[in-house]
């Protein structure tokens, strides 16, 4: 009787058929269980996406803690330096890295024929949660990305929320070398969102910029927004952020915990909160 | 002898003095007016006087004011050097850029800076980089020979430039900054761009000991001219006097290459131009070159300033520009002397 019915109703079948086997081909083919990454950021992402015993690989940044703030949890996980050499014997099932990465050992790996997934940077800030969500889906961390790109809009939501109704203040987004940020960053899209003025991007700059600091001082900013170094080791690119000039001038510096310009994705949660904390002193 | 007799040129040395003392002036108050910010510098000065907080005062009391003196300061130290070290060398091709001394310095700082030390007193950075300068001063001293071949001396040069350059690549390279890399160019080709009164406060009080030091021996280096025997036959204690001249080279190079990175070729210029006119004698001639240095270092920073570009031109580029024909020129006219 059943295989008549079977022969009765081919289409039925065949569907029903497809939505046994759907599932373990399609979406949950096995996510990667044995993970690589080659970039500081995209290890910080996948610490808070997947079970820390997946990671096989991670860069020897992220060991370092002047530049994670991971660095002491990471403990035991094995470290790469970009090599190829470092990443084959362990074979993992897929390796991150970012847009910018060690080109060569990129290319090599795929020679050898390892599956690489190339991310981007994010540009914008609606960059950030797409690149949250898409590492989710490729982990298989999919809920975990959510909550994640769900807090992060909620923290820059209260930014926004926290400015509404101020007259807009001039400001630059003063960084190491003297580099002021302006258009096409999201640096530019937070100072905007908090209600601020971009003096660098009105002065028709686009990106990361060096700005004399006598024209600086000149165009008079009411804010000035430094990011603390994340780490305090010296550099003369730092020393340009503690030129006595920049105290003496009289406009209300704010300074911010920790950089968009490292790792965006992680830290932005964090940045729009304490750049709503500041500006509200 | 006779072409440098004849060379001689018949003005006192008094005058060439007050001549450089007004063309430094000159190029003083032209490098207070040059900026990128648009400012009136004699209302500034006198916001400055009056303690009032104006736009102006600060661009000119924090930035451009600091900028100059230290222009002043390094420069008058690399030109009295230069002369200190070819009249202490008997060589005309002496420098403290050419033989190493000023990135055996850079290298001290670079060491105590950016591997934190220099945060914790500070002694730190003065003092490495003048054992730095020490060390590749007194290096090239007994690599080259007191009576060696002006050949030998260039050579003991180019090796102690490309060691002391290699170990700033490789502590830049070892340091915990993500920019020190980057900026290994400030340590090789100097800057006085960003510089405040801290960094005036560590080179000025070490410069005017190192001044004192090799002024003291103008009378040595005279002596000296007329070679080594003479001069210990005048009463002179060769060695003590030769350590108290090396000794003072490298405290003053140090102090200034700590704060603004090697600029090189000032002291082989500056002391070749002014050498017909303080009569041959190096003791003059030290103090000659150190204003003829200033001049120069403050002439060539308001140079940088000019041009338009992303980032600011490096002073030493400027200085080897000039500086490196210069540098073949000599060797040319010197060729009969080599080997």
């Amino acid at each position: 009787m059943k295989a008549v019915a079977v022969y009765k109703k081919p289409i039925l079948f065949a569907m029903g058929f497809l939505l046994l086997i759907l599932p373990s081909v399609g979406f949950s083919q096995t996510p990667p269980q044995r993970i690589a990454s080659l970039n500081i950021c995209i290890d910080q992402l996948l610490w808070e996406l997947v079970p820390h015993k997946r990671l096989v690989s991670i860069s020897y940044l992220t060991a370092n803690p002047m530049w994670s703030p991971i660095a002491t949890q990471v403990n035991g996980i094995p470290l790469n330096h970009g090599l190829a050499e470092e990443i084959v014997p362990l074979t993992p099932d897929v390796i991150f890295a970012g847009e910018f990465d060690a080109p060569d050992a990129i290319a090599l790996l795929e020679r050898l024929g390892h599956p690489v997934r190339q991310l981007s940077l994010p540009r914008k800030l609606e960059d950030i949660n797409t690149q949250i969500l898409q590492l989710g889906e490729l982990v298989g961390a999919t809920e975990k990305a959510l909550a994640m790109a769900k807090k992060n809009s909620a923290q820059v939501a209260e930014l926004q929320a926290a400015q509404k109704l101020q007259q807009p203040l001039t400001a630059f987004w003063y960084s190491s070398n003297g580099v002021v940020i302006g258009n096409g960053t999201l640096e530019h899209e937070l100072m905007l969102l908090a209600g601020l003025r971009n003096l660098a991007a009105e002065r028709g700059m686009f990106g990361f910029n060096q700005l004399d600091l006598e024209l600086l001082l000149n165009a008079k900013p009411q804010i000035l927004i430094i990011e603390e170094g994340s780490a305090e080791a010296f550099s003369l690119a730092r020393e340009y952020l503690a030129h006595p000039a920049l105290a003496n001038a009289g406009f209300k510096i704010v300074r911010l915990p920790a950089g968009l310009s490292g790792c965006a994705a992680s830290v932005l949660g964090d940045v729009a909160i304490a750049l709503k904390q500041e500006l509200a002193k | 002898m006779y072409s440098e007799v004849n060379l001689q040129i018949n003005i006192s040395f008094p005058r060439v003095v007050i001549f450089l003392v007004i063309a430094i002036v000159a190029a003083a108050a032209l490098a207070l007016n040059s900026g990128a910010a648009d400012i009136p510098v004699l209302q500034s000065f006198a916001d400055i006087w009056h303690g009032e907080q104006s736009l102006g005062a600060t661009i000119l009391g924090q930035i451009r004011i600091p900028r100059l003196l230290l222009a002043m300061i390094v420069g008058a130290t690399l030109g009295m050097a230069g002369a200190a070290m070819q009249g202490l060398l008997r060589n005309p091709l002496a420098d403290p850029g050419v033989l190493g001394v000023t990135s055996g310095a850079a290298f001290g700082a670079v060491c105590v800076l950016y591997f934190g030390a220099a945060a914790t007193a500070w002694y730190w950075l003065p003092s490495a980089a003048i054992i730095g300068a020490l060390l590749s001063l007194v290096l090239v001293y007994f690599l080259a020979g007191l009576h060696s071949s002006m050949l030998a001396l260039i050579l003991a040069g180019v090796a102690m430039s490309a060691i002391t350059g290699a170990l700033i690549a490789v502590a830049l390279n070892f340091a915990p900054s993500l920019y020190a890399m980057q900026e290994i160019v400030f340590w090789l080709m100097g800057s006085l761009a960003n510089r405040h009164w801290d960094h005036v406060s560590i080179a000025l009080p070490l410069a005017i000991i190192g001044w004192l030091l090799m002024l003291s021996r103008s009378r040595f280096l005279d002596a000296l001219s007329l070679g080594e025997d003479s001069a210990g036959s005048l009463g002179f204690n060769n060695h003590r006097e030769r350590g108290i001249l090396l000794f003072g080279i490298a405290i003053a190079v140090g102090a200034c290459v700590a704060v603004s990175g090697s600029i090189g070729f000032i002291g082989l210029i500056v002391p070749h131009l002014l050498r017909p006119f303080v009569g041959y004698r190096p003791g003059r001639l030290m103090f000659a070159s150190a204003l003829g240095g200033a001049l120069l270092l403050v002439l060539a920073d308001i140079l940088v300033r000019q041009f338009d570009s992303a980032r600011e031109l490096k002073l030493g580029v400027v200085t080897s520009l000039l500086g490196g024909p210069f540098f073949l020129l000599l060797i040319l006219k010197t060729r009969s002397r080599w080997a």
